[in-house]
């Protein structure tokens, strides 16, 4: 359970408030280019700083932690993989011995990368690999990484219909698994529809829900105008 | 530890390092306070020098850049390559050919002397300007070639569509451009002639054609005269200094832009084709014609040279491989803006100060021509540490901004950053430096002068020696060893950089 507590960013002239319990599972943030999703999940990651307010996560106060200290994995619209690094030595990052892969690194980043299915990649380059395998190359990072939040800032919006659809399962399947609560950033109404879970609108400065799926896509839902 | 206090450690260290030898010296003798008419000379010539220089190499530039951007030819970046040549070849080299070249018997006089024109004289002002003019116009060449090639094709197209006369379209197009880069560019180069030591040594000298840096030799070298070393080196920085300092409000930004659309609208006439032609060869003859003749004249006695020019080379090497690692290392740690600004105080504080000052300082812990390799290794990395940091700076800001969400995500920081993003991302720009570094120490001619003795000499040291016996042969094959060497050295880091 994530929650934001009198939450303020602000950034110039723009401001984003946000007062909120988010439950666990899979949640779909939407809302419209600059509406201010990605600063919304950056806040909760820490790459971005509250004017005000507080984050918990359970009940650990979590906004005064350096990004890496919390929770949270995330995933990126782009740059989520070192493109000078193999799979197996980006992997090898978030695994214990930092200076070189170890043969038990090695066997731990093959298991997660055969859930994600593809352990025959494991020394490719990602220059090597198409969009979607080097999506499932971060994803597999996540769950090496055993953070119980993930947060994804639209990975998938370069995929193909049905690589994005294919892999909103495969990251729903395995954060059941693994008891991962996810937050995806999208703006197209169709991944909400595909994640039967929550749905947050980040709208005219302000992030509204937790909604039903089902509510959000209503016609007379807080997505009213967007659909 | 974070980034800044990286740089910060780093900074101080380079400011220990370049000011410790001044105040030693300073500490030792005391600051001699009145200006002899040799120095007011002396600084006079260092501003004049390097006035005519700047203003030379810069104006020379102008045509030849226009002309290169110009013409199509095979070879044309080949051609664009090798102009950086000069940037790193050996001083002494150069000096050596520009004689062979321009000198009392050389080439240019022989011709003259045939078709009954009187000669011209390579020692003293002149000898000093042509050197530098030597060294400094590829460089001018390469950044205005640059600048033009950045302007926006669309405005090209655009002075092509109203039919303008040569002048009017320089005057719209090239004018504005020049009235902007070339005061940058003239302050580089005036900066650079200021602080010269090697090309005075060699081809000046004497009341009319000293700079400051070789009147800080002569004071503490022959003089014994540390007091007025110190004074010198001290008018040295501040002149550099303020150069350094107005020049920021020189060189203003790149002001044009446009949607870079590569136009190739360039129709010269065949007129200008060939005076285009004819100012390109001119310049790749002045440029190479130094360098080949060292080649040409040194390869027969390349194999027959004493034992003693091999055990220098040997030195110069194990020095090259020191500084140059020393550099890199140091301006892997001061690419920041703060880092930039003290990593390149080296161009300010002399050399020779920076050895005697260290001397003196070892002087009470024993015998410094003991420590003659490593000082001199410290000092030639100070020396090149500021051209290290331009090449790696803006890599290193690239990588930065490109990696930090994705380093902060997954908690890559310190260290292991610097191992696993930092430096594999940087190889290509660590080898590049650590060439340009290890041939720059090469070719140096600076501190060794003071610690170079019978035993002690670097490969340089052993050339000036050869040139002040009149070993002609066995200095112009030393020669040629050297800028094997030197290019040698360059080529074997760069590649190292492209390959690992």
């Amino acid at each position: 359970m994530i929650r934001f507590e009198d939450v303020i960013i602000k950034i110039g002239d723009f401001q984003l408030a946000a007062n909120m319990t988010v439950p666990k599972g899979f949640t779909s943030v939407i809302g419209q280019s600059g509406a201010g999703k990605s600063t919304f999940l950056s806040s909760l990651s820490g790459h971005r700083a509250l004017t005000s307010g507080k984050i918990f996560v359970d009940k650990t106060r979590i906004d005064l932690l350096p990004s890496n200290k919390r929770p949270c994995s995330i995933i990126f619209q782009e740059f989520n993989l070192f493109p000078h690094l193999s799979i197996v030595q980006n992997l090898n990052l978030v695994c214990g011995n930092k200076f070189f892969v170890s043969e038990s690194s090695r066997e731990k980043i093959k298991k997660v990368l055969e859930k994600v299915g593809i352990a025959e990649l494991i020394d490719r380059l990602p220059s090597e690999m198409s969009g979607g395998q080097q999506s499932r190359a971060a994803l597999a990072r996540v769950l090496l990484q055993r953070n119980p939040i993930l947060l994804l800032d639209e990975p998938f919006s370069a995929l193909g219909p049905n690589q994005k659809s294919e892999l909103i399962d495969l990251v729903d399947s395995l954060s059941k698994e693994q008891d991962i609560s996810v937050l995806l950033i999208t703006h197209d109404p169709k991944d909400v529809r595909q994640i039967a879970g929550h749905c947050i609108v980040v709208k005219d400065q302000t992030v509204l829900g937790p909604f039903e799926t089902s509510v959000a896509l209503d016609e007379d839902g807080p997505l009213k105008g967007y659909l | 530890m974070a980034r800044s206090t990286v740089a910060v450690i780093s900074s101080m260290f380079v400011v220990g390092l370049l000011l410790g030898p001044l105040i030693s010296l300073i500490n030792f003798s005391g600051l001699s306070l009145s200006l002899s008419i040799s120095d007011i000379a002396a600084i006079k010539f260092t501003f004049v020098q390097a006035a005519y220089s700047a203003t030379l190499s810069t104006a020379l530039a102008i045509p030849v850049a226009k002309a290169l951007l110009r013409q199509k030819f095979w070879g044309k970046s080949f051609v664009v390559l090798i102009l950086g040549a000069p940037f790193i070849l050996p001083v002494i080299v150069a000096v050596l050919g520009l004689i062979l070249v321009f000198g009392n018997n050389g080439i240019v006089n022989n011709l003259l002397n045939l078709i009954g024109l009187g000669s011209i004289k390579i020692y003293g002002f002149w000898g000093v300007i042509l050197a530098h003019v030597f060294f400094n116009l590829p460089l001018a060449i390469r950044i205005l070639l640059q600048v033009f090639n950045d302007m926006p094709g669309e405005q090209y197209r655009l002075v092509s569509s109203l039919k303008l006369s040569s002048a009017q379209k320089f005057l719209v197009l090239e004018w504005p451009v020049l009235k902007k880069v070339c005061p940058g560019v003239w302050a580089v180069i005036f900066a650079i002639c200021l602080s010269s030591f090697a090309v005075a040594l060699t081809l000046g000298g004497g009341p009319k054609a000293t700079t400051v840096e070789l009147a800080i030799y002569q004071a503490f070298f022959y003089d014994l005269d540390f007091s007025k070393a110190a004074q010198l080196a001290l008018i040295q920085i501040v002149l550099v200094c303020s150069v350094v300092f107005a020049s920021q409000f020189i060189v203003k930004p790149k002001t044009v832009f446009g949607l870079d659309i590569k136009i190739s609208n360039q129709n010269p006439s065949n007129i200008q084709k060939i005076m285009d032609a004819l100012v390109i060869i001119v310049t790749l003859l002045f440029i190479f014609i130094p360098i080949l003749v060292i080649f040409f004249y040194g390869f027969a006695d390349v194999f027959f040279l004493p034992f003693s020019v091999f055990k220098a080379a040997g030195l110069s090497i194990q020095i090259a491989i020191l500084s140059s690692f020393l550099s890199v290392f140091l301006g892997l740690c001061l690419t920041t803006n703060m880092g930039e600004m003290f990593g390149s105080l080296g161009i300010a504080i002399s050399p020779i100060v920076m050895g005697a000052g260290t001397f003196l300082m070892l002087k009470n812990f024993g015998n410094p021509y003991l420590l003659a390799v490593p000082v001199t290794a410290i000092v030639n990395a100070l020396v090149s540490l500021p051209f290290v940091i331009r090449i790696l700076k803006p890599s290193a800001l690239e990588i930065r901004t490109e990696f930090e969400n994705l380093s902060r995500s997954i908690g890559l920081t310190g260290i292991f950053w610097v191992w696993w993003v930092y430096l594999r991302r940087l190889k290509r720009q660590i080898g590049f430096s650590l060439g340009v570094a290890s041939a720059l120490s090469m070719g140096d001619l600076g501190v060794i002068v003071l610690f170079g003795s019978g035993e002690i000499a670097t490969l340089p040291l052993k050339i000036y020696q050869f040139m002040g016996s009149y070993r002609v042969d066995e200095a112009l094959a030393s020669a040629l060893l050297l800028s094997l060497l030197a290019f040698g050295s360059f080529a074997f880091f760069d590649k190292l950089g492209r390959i690992l």
